[in-house]
């Protein structure tokens, strides 16, 4: 006997457990009711407030109540009543100008409410950073101390805090709080955020997106790799002005290829004739370890004019590499080259470049089809580059 | 002779009272982080501490399938209902002597296309491919040479044009938000090579457009302990191990893969039955030996539904192969055991699965036979015994039943009194009747295993029910 009692002791720590579970599932099924409630109390404070401006005179403003905004402070610093407020503002119509004014008063709210949620658990700081990047109360504030504070909390280790207080900063719109909010995401080595999230982050800057566009190339060494690689895609979605510094990158051959891959899909998207002969080269290296230059360079000269394009990308078709081949030849169909005239051109004895091209010639007609029974997705992009994405 | 006998029996009670102390701890700290894991998912659910779905990665769909008629329209159509935005569908048929193709062909009128395939893996040769772009998501069909599922998946592989692929069987039905949500651990940290999302049984689940409309515990009785059996374990050990990235095993109904890693270990070892479990292992030793630091993930709201045997003929012949695949992992990485460089990998997951795994069955029919001898000899306390059972069957029945709550209430499925009731009296009957079977069944299983390789598991299988 003996070991019995520390099954007995277990086995009463799992029933607890299933106790645990039985009730919070009753609890969970009250959460609606509850969220209601809150959401009818906050919405009965606001509209009476909402009454208490409208009754000002016109051309004058009223201010909000020193007392709603104390309690604002109190009950927002608890986050099922921030859930409510959110459902709360859902409700209401941002257009309504008293409404604005409303909001733009309640700005000492939400800068108490940063202070209160930066030193609570993660999960509530991300859920207040994507509060104010939903509502977007900036627009009605003066932003400078806000701003301030969400960069405090991008130095917080958890991931949903970061990227909601990014989305928060980029809603803001200002270009120097962007930066300086991703020269801090730059300094933690150990938990960088994925080059995506930071391009769709990016992706939603309310501000001048050309004068960001401007301070990220100014900064842009600062910045390291994983940031960099979302910046050079946030500019290829956005601008086509930035020929110069992308053709830089471009010719360097000490930067990172995947830099050098951003700078290539860049100018696949806007052509640039200076750019022309290095993709050229690209395309026409046969070393194996530089496959991924060819495979994307293959892809970006679709939309390069010219018998010398012409004659690269059928030289390409002989490569060794298979994705090489397959960029190329889609790339031959955009040139105007039915693949009935590149078989021609390249009857031989390259089998590998036979079959791509009978694999594209059937792929386009099964496309046709597609088109024309009107649905469908098309075809899928092909692996341009097979480095992970 | 007696003190001898006696003296054994002292040495086996020893042994069993350490063993079941130590699966008591295991089960009880998993379950317990596996349930609080569960809550805090649900919590950062609700406080939005997730990515939105304008986050994507593109993502090539495996279906490898052998003699899948029946199930392999639905199963394809349920991939046309995902809600992502870039992905393609790869149907490997592996020498079906059904109508595999035929279903696939008429169903979404594809038609035959001269696809050169580059073989970055080995696999068996390519018969036909046909391919049709009239859908949501291309769909590709390849039908080959039979060589088992692991070569139909390298050849799934070969074919797929996106960096990551997501493996499933052909019976599955992937969940509206799985791709969306299996993805994310790869958005989070660019080191995740490999995600393994929740397996549920779809017996009893009426899926409408990949949503669940309607959940009953399954009419059949070996289902609806598949279901206790399947929340238990997918709870108890995979999120504890997530916490130390030591899941060894992502199931092969539902796994996302970075295709690049996988092309570079070797891709999937056709020559073992299980697949699955040997390429996540694969994975580890690779990325260890190469030193790349690298994450396999677990997911707990990534949901893939799949249909589980309801006959106790094919459940045993499922389990035969399960314990088959696991035994040729463990052999064939078996450096891994106390190796100091592959850490927790080496001292809990490789250990856990060792002792509580690939040895149970044998410890478990070995303390049956010694139980047995105990009486013969009037050397037991018969009513300690009874305790000593009653304890065991209700302690793993209650948390059978806290997994089982637990994931239930975490992802919003409402339950009826009678599936409760169902539930309460089923996981007394699996802990103290069918485990035992299963022990029973895994023990028999090694014999003559070697006479089946490269098969595919036949399982009757059932038309899934989606609208």
């Amino acid at each position: 006997m003996g070991a019995e009692y520390l099954l007995y002791g277990y086995g009463l720590v799992c029933l607890s457990m299933l106790v645990f579970n039985l009730v919070y599932s009753l609890y969970l099924r009250g959460g609606d009711r509850r969220l209601t409630r809150r959401t009818d109390l906050i919405s009965r404070r606001v509209s009476a407030q909402l009454e208490l401006l409208r009754q000002a005179p016109a051309g004058t403003s009223q201010p909000v109540q020193a007392s709603h905004l104390a309690w604002m402070n109190r009950r927002l610093s608890r986050v099922k009543y921030l859930l409510a407020f959110d459902r709360c503002l859902d409700e209401q119509g941002e257009a309504d100008l008293v409404f604005r004014d409303y909001l733009r008063q309640l700005q000492p709210v939400a800068l108490y409410l940063a202070t209160v949620y930066l030193r609570r658990e993660a999960t509530q700081a991300a859920y207040y950073c994507h509060f104010l990047a939903r509502h977007k109360l900036q627009r009605y504030m003066e932003m400078e101390q806000l701003q301030q504070v969400m960069i405090s909390y991008l130095r917080r280790k958890d991931l949903y805090c970061r990227i909601n207080a990014l989305k928060a900063l980029c809603g803001f719109g200002s270009p120097d709080a962007l930066l300086e909010a991703l020269l801090e995401l730059g300094k933690d080595a150990d938990s960088q955020l994925h080059e995506k999230v930071i391009t769709e982050a990016l992706l939603t800057y309310a501000g001048d997106a050309g004068v960001l566009i401007g301070r990220l190339w100014d900064c842009f060494d600062r910045f390291p790799l994983q940031i960099q690689r979302a910046v050079l895609d946030y500019i290829r979605f956005r601008s086509g002005d930035c020929g110069a510094p992308m053709e830089k990158i471009l010719r360097d051959p000490g930067r990172n290829k995947e830099l050098r891959f951003a700078a290539i899909r860049y100018f696949a998207r806007y052509p640039d004739p200076a750019v022309q002969e290095i993709l050229l080269e690209f395309v026409q290296d046969r070393d194996p370890l530089r496959w991924e230059y060819a495979a994307i360079s293959a892809t970006a000269l679709a939309r390069y004019p010219g018998q010398e394009v012409v004659d690269a990308l059928l030289q390409a078709m002989h490569s060794p590499n298979w994705y090489v081949r397959y960029n190329a030849s889609a790339s031959l169909e955009a040139h105007g080259l039915s693949y009935e005239q590149m078989l021609q051109v390249l009857a031989g004895d390259d089998r590998y470049a036979r079959e791509m091209l009978h694999y594209r010639l059937e792929a386009k007609r099964l496309e046709e089809q597609a088109r024309a029974a009107g649905e469908g997705a098309g075809r899928p992009e092909g692996e341009e580059v097979a480095v992970p994405v | 002779m007696r003190d001898f006998i006696q003296f054994f029996l002292l040495c086996v009670e020893a042994f069993f009272i350490l063993y079941m102390i130590c699966y008591s701890s295991f089960l009880f700290l998993s379950v317990t982080v596996g349930s609080s894991d569960l809550y805090a998912a649900k919590r950062r659910n609700l406080l939005k501490n997730e990515l939105g779905n304008d986050y994507y990665v593109p993502v090539s769909i495996l279906v490898p399938a052998h003699n899948e008629e029946v199930t392999i329209e639905a199963t394809v159509k349920s991939l046309l209902a995902l809600d992502y935005k870039l992905y393609e569908i790869i149907v490997v048929d592996d020498g079906s002597t059904d109508d595999t193709t035929r279903v696939m062909r008429e169903a979404f009128r594809m038609q035959r296309i001269d696809r050169p395939i580059q073989r970055r893996i080995p696999c068996k040769l390519e018969e036909e491919v046909y391919e049709s772009r009239e859908w949501k998501a291309p769909i590709t069909l390849v039908r080959k040479e039979n060589g088992g599922k692991a070569d139909a998946l390298n050849m799934g592989i070969n074919a797929a044009n996106y960096p990551y692929f997501l493996c499933m069987d052909a019976d599955s039905v992937l969940q509206y938000d799985s791709l969306e949500k299996i993805i994310r651990p790869v958005l989070e940290d660019p080191t995740v090579v490999a995600v393994g999302g929740t397996v549920r049984p779809s017996n009893g689940a009426e899926i409408e457009n990949g949503r669940v409309v309607r959940y009953r515990m399954p009419r059949n009785l070996l289902a609806s302990m598949q279901v206790l059996e399947y929340d238990r374990s997918f709870l108890a050990s995979r999120i504890l191990f997530d916490r130390f990235n030591g899941n060894i095993i992502i199931s092969g109904a539902f796994g996302l893969f970075l295709k690049s890693v996988v092309i570079a270990a070797g891709g999937y070892d056709s020559t073992t039955m299980g697949e699955d479990m040997e390429l996540a292992v694969k994975l580890h030793v690779y990325c260890r030996e190469n030193n790349r630091p690298y994450r396999i993930r677990y997911v707990t709201d990534a949901v893939c539904w799949t249909q589980v045997p309801v006959r106790l003929g094919d459940l045993c012949k499922q389990r035969r192969r399960w314990h088959i695949g696991l035994f040729q992992s463990m052999m064939k990485y078996r450096n891994i055991l106390a190796n100091p460089r592959y850490g927790a990998v080496s001292f809990i997951s490789y250990f856990y699965f060792l002792l509580y795994e690939l040895f149970s069955p044998y410890i478990e029919v070995f303390g049956v036979f010694t139980t047995l001898l105990a009486f013969a000899v009037d050397l037991i306390n018969v009513p300690f015994m009874i305790l000593f059972f009653g304890i065991y069957v209700v302690y793993t029945a209650v948390l059978s039943l806290t997994a089982f709550f637990a994931r239930i209430h975490t992802v919003d499925l409402k339950l009826h009194l009678t599936d409760l009731l169902k539930a309460v009296g089923l996981c007394v009957v699996e802990v103290g009747c069918l485990r035992f079977v299963m022990a029973w069944v895994r023990m028999m299983a090694l014999i003559g295993y070697r006479r089946k390789k490269h098969t595919w598991g036949r399982i009757e299988r059932q038309k899934i029910q989606i609208k």
